[in-house]
């Protein structure tokens, strides 16, 4: 099954990544007052409403057309597909509040919405590494010229055989753009086989 | 290297993570009807269940279960006579604990009040505290710890009672002390923090910290007192906030990820070592850990150099070197007779009538001497210190000669108190310089060996090499104050001397304190002789005076010569005093304030229109001012506008119809773009900036931006793009525009956008919202 097991810990982003991401470029003593308390109301209720999902699956490079792999990534032996998601209610939850003319709480939960899934990526990324060694540094279409479309593809690649995924997380065929946002498509390329 | 430079050297490179609370699960066990260090001798698994948790979740201390193991404590259960079995075993537990894993784990034997405080807390005494806790410490250490820890405790004497049994028993031993600080920063005894740092500072700790009583957000303001206070390591435990009996059981507010949110603030703030008290348990700190994996540890950063003469008394403190000193001198019964006798009777009354009088008159220290010591015992000289410290919150000056009655004195006495004084010669030395490492305080020394030099470079001479004797066995420079002696002029003393060595010693970064009325010993005009040379000494660099408050002469003497030397007429307004009340009301998002000042315009018969422009709309073009030159963040202007928006609307309400706005901006994201969180902040930004906002949405076809356009004409156009697959709509819009012959100036941003794409389009780029408003501005001036 390519679902992996993810701990409440793997998207709890660092306060100051998330505080960074929101603006705050400078010390967390800075950011003081009620905003810091709107903040961390946000990061505990975007907590509560994240439904974290992270799947994986594994192919060997024979399995994948090379035009399915972006330049950097080709040549090795193995290659993962992944999918991180924090689900649909952090997108609600924030055109909530925008609606509700609430930006600050909004633009609070977008910014722990990114960091959020780039933690449940890290850490399962770096989970992997530790099983497996060596490989190239984690990829998403969109970056390095490698066209962000591939990004249904690779959802297909990532999700296989996990039955009801699609009915969650979907990629618009024109634009690659995923649906929940908080989601990320990316892979990594290995350099031995996984058994 | 000792284990003590080891676990020193360990901070400075890495964040410890400290175990957690241990009652909460022990009740949830059904233990909670066993005192809790009979559990070591009772169910010693189930102690070491949940300190191997602790292990698992990463701590890298574990606490020994004898929290409550002091004999005074023990007693109370009738457990005294198992203290050695208690703690042999707790210690034996947690070994067990951390056996499984390759990682070091710290075993620290736990320390906290004897339950019996001494006086004037409680009825117990200095020494006997000091008794209980030097026996906890011997059979701790005899059991095998790794280090002690004193903590949660409320009263600072029987902190320092705890500190000085440790230090009696081992130099070596890693020590951290905490205390418990309520949302003030002050515990239960009246210890503030700063007091808590300048006192435990002295006592040879390794770490200072806090523990318990506020969790988490009320620990974090004090952690950061604490940090400006001490240069020591720091070590935060708090409780996972307030507990919430249920009629059942006791629950507490704060879960593993709130209370786990605080860590990264703790560890800028200064901790080296986080852990939780009451109510946390395993999963809090398996969080803590998580969310300081990669977080670079406190003892990698500069600290801002803490106060290093800081004289304190149990509750405030004065910096010597900060402003200047006035030291009440009439605390001394020689040649007052009603004083005397009174004193020498153990009647405090006469005594505490001259502090409280000093105190009024500006006295920043009170002097304590008893004039012929040998009418005083040592307990007459403990009840003097103790009526004084309840009396007044001013720190005091123990200028007390006798061995025995100073060293009680310093026991007695709750802050960091001013030796007065020590010559330099080897005797006074030797017998003065341990007492001040041992009890902590600023040492006066007496720019005198057995003799008084006559020169000023004689004199210096001798206070250089009394300070190198006390660097040599760890007495820094800056636990020193010199008194470069004034003498009788009436005697043919020569004050030049006296101002030359105060000269050489301000020359040499020493603080300098003078007895003035020592000079005009035996003269007439007493008062004008003490001015005049206060003035010429505070001219000279003088730090402090030991002079009589009571004397206006020399009391306005001295303002103005400090009011000459400084050139400080009035203090200079803070930036932050400076800001527009509104504009602070609106960045604070105290929205009921920003409310009654407006009403107030309105109500002193401002009209509805001007309120919303010149008084509300000119206050947030303030803050859209502050964000472009980014002297406050996003978030500070999006609350800013939450704050000021419905207010807005309340006014338009009021205006029948008239607006008033810099522009009109028609925003945008693009067709097939449903990323609409940057439009929405810009959207927010430009109303904040005085921008009217026409918000078309997301998603939003090119025809349909052209229909709008003409049907509302704005003044410029905003476009968002986030995808590249979706930034080539941009131009469509721009082509759409310029077919009509429209000619709205087009602004765009997004992730996928940069300057120059935009330039191909024909459009402008503005890479976040602070660069959109501050292009809108630009556009709408010409």
């Amino acid at each position: 099954m390519p679902i992996i097991q993810t701990a409440i810990e793997d998207v709890m982003p660092r306060l100051k990544a998330y505080l960074a991401r929101a603006g705050y470029r400078s010390a967390l003593k800075d950011v003081q007052g009620e905003a810091m308390a709107v903040a961390r109301d946000v990061y505990e209720e975007a907590l509560a409403l994240a439904e974290p999902l992270a799947a994986v699956s594994d192919y060997r490079a024979g399995e994948l057309d090379s035009v399915m792999l972006p330049e950097k990534l080709r040549g090795r032996a193995s290659y993962s597909a992944m999918l991180f998601s924090l689900g649909s209610r952090i997108d609600a939850a924030i055109e909530g509040y925008f609606g509700r003319g609430e930006p600050l709480r909004a633009f609070f939960m977008d910014s722990w919405g990114s960091e959020a899934v780039e933690s449940l990526a890290r850490n399962v990324d770096g989970r992997l590494r530790a099983e497996r060694g060596s490989g190239t540094i984690r990829f998403a279409p969109g970056y390095g010229g490698f066209d962000v479309r591939h990004n249904g593809a690779w959802l297909w690649l990532a999700s296989r055989g996990a039955e009801g995924i699609e009915k969650s997380i979907s990629v618009d065929a024109g634009t690659g753009i995923i649906i929940p946002r908080k989601s990320i498509i990316c892979m990594i390329g290995w350099d031995t086989l996984e058994d | 290297m000792s284990a003590r430079d080891e676990f020193r050297l360990s901070l400075k490179s890495r964040t410890l993570i400290l175990d957690g609370g241990y009652g909460a699960t022990f009740f949830d066990q059904g233990l909670g009807g066993v005192p809790a260090e009979l559990l070591n001798l009772e169910h010693p698994e189930a102690v070491e269940r949940l300190q191997r948790e602790y292990v698992d979740a990463g701590a890298d201390i574990l606490l020994a279960n004898t929290f409550c193991g002091n004999r005074p404590k023990l007693e109370e259960n009738s457990l005294e006579d198992k203290i050695r079995e208690i703690h042999a075993s707790a210690v034996k537990i947690a070994r067990r604990a951390s056996a499984h894993v390759k990682r070091r784990v710290l075993v620290f034997g736990d320390m906290t009040s004897t339950g019996r405080l001494p006086r004037p807390a409680g009825s117990g005494s200095f020494r006997d505290c000091l008794a209980a806790y030097r026996e906890q410490a011997e059979i701790l250490l005899e059991a095998g710890c790794d280090g002690l820890i004193i903590e949660t405790m409320t009263d600072i004497k029987e902190l320092k009672a705890a500190m000085i049994a440790v230090r009696e028993v081992s130099g070596d031993i890693p020590l951290i002390a905490h205390m418990a600080f309520d949302l003030h920063g002050t515990t239960l005894t009246g210890a503030s923090v700063e007091v808590f740092a300048a006192v435990a500072g002295d006592l040879d700790a390794d770490v200072l910290g806090m523990n318990c009583l506020v969790g988490p957000a009320g620990m974090l303001p004090n952690l950061r007192r604490l940090a400006s206070a001490t240069d020591l390591p720091l070590c935060a435990a708090p409780n996972a906030g307030d507990p919430v009996f249920d009629g059942r059981r006791t629950t507490y507010e704060a879960g593993a990820s709130e209370f786990s949110l605080y860590a990264e603030e703790f560890i800028e703030a200064g901790a080296s070592i986080i852990g939780g008290c009451c109510g946390t348990k395993p999963e809090h700190i398996r969080a803590v850990a998580a969310m300081l994996k990669g977080v670079a540890p406190a003892g990698l950063r500069e600290r801002k150099p803490a106060p290093r003469q800081r004289l304190t008394s149990r509750t405030s403190f004065f910096d010597l070197g900060g402003s200047f000193c006035v030291i009440g001198e009439r605390i001394n019964p020689t040649g007052k007779k009603r004083l005397r006798d009174s004193m020498r009777a153990s009647d405090w009354s006469v005594m505490l009538d001259e502090v409280a009088s000093q105190g009024r008159e500006g006295a920043n220290v009170l002097d304590v001497n008893f004039g012929v010591e040998k009418f005083f015992t040592e307990e007459s000289v403990a009840d003097a210190v103790i009526a004084i410290e309840g009396a007044t919150s001013l720190p005091l000056s123990l200028d007390i000669q006798s061995i025995g009655l100073l060293e009680r004195a310093l026991e007695e006495y709750p802050g960091r108190a001013l030796i007065n004084s020590s010559a330099c010669d080897d005797e006074s030395l030797s017998k003065k310089l341990p007492l001040l490492k041992k009890y902590g305080g600023v040492m006066m020394l007496l720019a005198m060996d057995k003799d008084i030099p006559e020169s000023a470079a004689g004199r210096f001479s001798v206070v250089k090499k009394a300070l190198a004797r006390a660097e040599a066995i760890g007495l820094s420079r800056d636990r020193f104050i010199v008194d470069p002696l004034a003498m009788s002029v009436g005697a043919g003393c020569d004050h030049r001397v006296t101002l030359g060595t105060l000269g050489m010693c301000e020359e040499a970064g020493l603080s300098t304190a003078l007895g003035v009325s020592n000079l005009s010993h035996g003269m007439p005009n007493r008062s004008g002789i003490n001015a005049a040379f206060l003035s010429r000494a505070v001219d000279g660099g003088l730090s402090a005076a030991i002079l009589n408050s009571g004397d206006s002469v020399v009391m306005e003497t001295l303002y103005g010569a400090l009011l000459l030397k400084t050139g400080k007429l009035e203090d200079r307004l803070s930036e932050e005093t400076a800001l527009d009340p509104l504009v602070e009301a609106l960045l604070s998002g105290r929205s009921k304030t920003v409310s009654a000042m407006v009403d107030e315009k309105l109500a002193s018969g401002m009209p509805p229109i001007e309120a919303s422009q010149d008084f509300l709309g000119s206050a947030m073009e303030k803050v859209g001012a502050l964000y472009e030159s980014k002297k406050i963040f996003l978030p500070h202007i999006l609350f800013a506008a939450e704050t000021a928006f419905p207010i807005f609307d309340r006014l338009n309400g009021m205006m029948e119809g008239k607006t008033a706005s810099r522009g009109k901006v028609l925003l945008a994201t693009v067709e097939g773009d449903i990323h609409d969180i940057g439009k929405n902040i810009v959207a927010t930004v430009l109303r904040a900036g005085g921008f009217e906002v026409i918000d078309a949405g997301k998603n939003v076809s090119s025809d349909e931006i052209l229909r709008q356009a003409k049907e509302r004409a704005p003044d410029i156009i905003g476009l968002s793009a986030m995808m590249t697959t979706t930034v080539g709509r941009v131009s469509d819009v721009a082509a759409a525009l310029a077919g009509e012959l429209i000619n709205i100036p087009v602004i765009c941003g997004g992730a996928s956008m940069n300057d120059e794409l935009a330039g191909l389009f024909g459009v402008r780029y503005a890479a976040d919202s602070n660069e959109a408003l501050a292009l809108c501005r630009r556009i709408v001036e010409g």
